[in-house]
């Protein structure tokens, strides 16, 4: 199965790439490094909040991201004109030629797929969030970007795919890349009881 | 960056300071190897000496006070001279060079060239600061502990 959606998907991924610099394009921008700034603070108010918890600071960040993230998924589908993903292998590349490229501006790229296709990689080369940031050797339980993590489970579980995602490494810790893994967990069907 | 720079072979940088705007330390290596407290203590007098220097000279340049002050030539103590470099967030570089006085018009020439170099490189090291500073883990006003800091400055001003 791996072999056969590499070859559907290269032709997709060019598109999906200039579709991603075409929303980047047309979204409003800021500074870069007052969002890098302002990310910085946060994380460092979350710690000295928590009095060092790495593993509560990391878990923080995954909720702030997973309310982004159901928000940020509609904007997403209003200015890209990415296509609607058929399947949970089609995320992929749109999270990290589009999606990314559109909120980050930087593209990632998409590895280490599971052979029953349930779970991929995203590696990022460069990470905007870690702009001018060194992790001391108190923090390394830090996952200091973990705020992505929450985001995209938060904008998968809206378009009904129920996620994991965590970080596997961070080039912030030292690691030679910055790895996010994504597992399907479930697909989520409209559920009508709700409606009543 | 691009034209990462680099003193010539000629120039010898003894030591680098880094104060605040209270003229509180928050930076200060050596370069060189095997240095006797005897020499520690006369730098770090120079490094002093030169603070005020650099407080008597900003205090006159009320001209210009939103500009980087590259202050050039502060202080000289035996063959030791000081150069300088300040912004308007009163962040105070200074460099030690060794520059024994010139034996010829040649290398008298070669020293005046220099000091252009010189300009550059305390520029270059003030955009280093400012990255350091840009962490969100660091502390302005405390010590900068960063290694990558510490790399860059190795790498635009020691030599060996």
């Amino acid at each position: 199965q791996p072999e056969f959606f590499s070859v559907r998907t290269m032709a997709q991924t060019k598109t999906l790439i200039r579709q991603g610099d075409r929303a980047f394009e047309k979204v409003d921008k800021i500074n870069a490094e007052l969002f890098t700034m302002s990310y910085g603070a946060l994380v460092t108010q979350l710690l000295k909040d928590s009095n060092g918890d790495c593993d509560a600071v990391n878990q923080q960040l995954d909720s702030i991201g997973y309310k982004i993230g159901v928000r940020l998924i509609d904007e997403f589908i209003a200015k890209s004109s990415a296509p609607a993903c058929r399947n949970f292998t089609d995320t992929a590349e749109v999270i990290a030629k589009v999606g990314f490229r559109m909120f980050l501006g930087v593209t990632a790229t998409v590895q280490g797929w599971q052979e029953d296709g349930r779970q991929y990689s995203l590696i990022l080369d460069e990470n905007p969030l870690n702009q001018f940031v060194e992790l001391p050797e108190k923090y390394k339980g830090l996952w200091y970007s973990n705020v992505l993590v929450g985001v995209v489970k938060g904008a998968l579980e809206q378009v009904m795919f129920k996620v994991d995602c965590k970080f596997e490494r961070d080039a912030l810790r030292g690691d030679d890349s910055t790895e996010l893994k994504v597992t399907l967990q479930e697909v989520l069907r409209e559920n009508m009881e709700n409606f009543d | 960056e691009t034209g990462r720079l680099q003193l010539g072979s000629d120039s010898m940088a003894v030591c680098f300071a880094v104060c605040g705007k209270w003229n509180n330390p928050l930076y200060f290596k050596f370069f060189q190897k095997d240095i006797t407290a005897e020499e520690r203590m006369r730098l770090q007098f120079l490094v002093h000496s030169s603070l005020d220097i650099i407080e008597e000279r900003i205090n006159v340049a009320v001209k210009a006070p939103y500009s980087d002050l590259y202050l050039a030539h502060l202080l000289s103590l035996e063959d030791y001279k000081a150069y300088g470099y300040t912004c308007n967030t009163r962040l105070k570089l200074i460099v030690v060079f060794h520059l024994p006085p010139p034996t010829d018009p040649q290398q008298a020439q070669m020293n005046t060239k220099n000091e252009l170099l010189y300009k550059r490189v305390l520029a270059g090291l003030h955009d280093d600061v400012v990255q350091a500073i840009g962490n969100p883990f660091y502390t302005p006003g405390t010590a900068i502990t960063s290694k990558r800091f510490d790399e860059k400055v190795d790498a635009v001003l020691c030599r060996q």
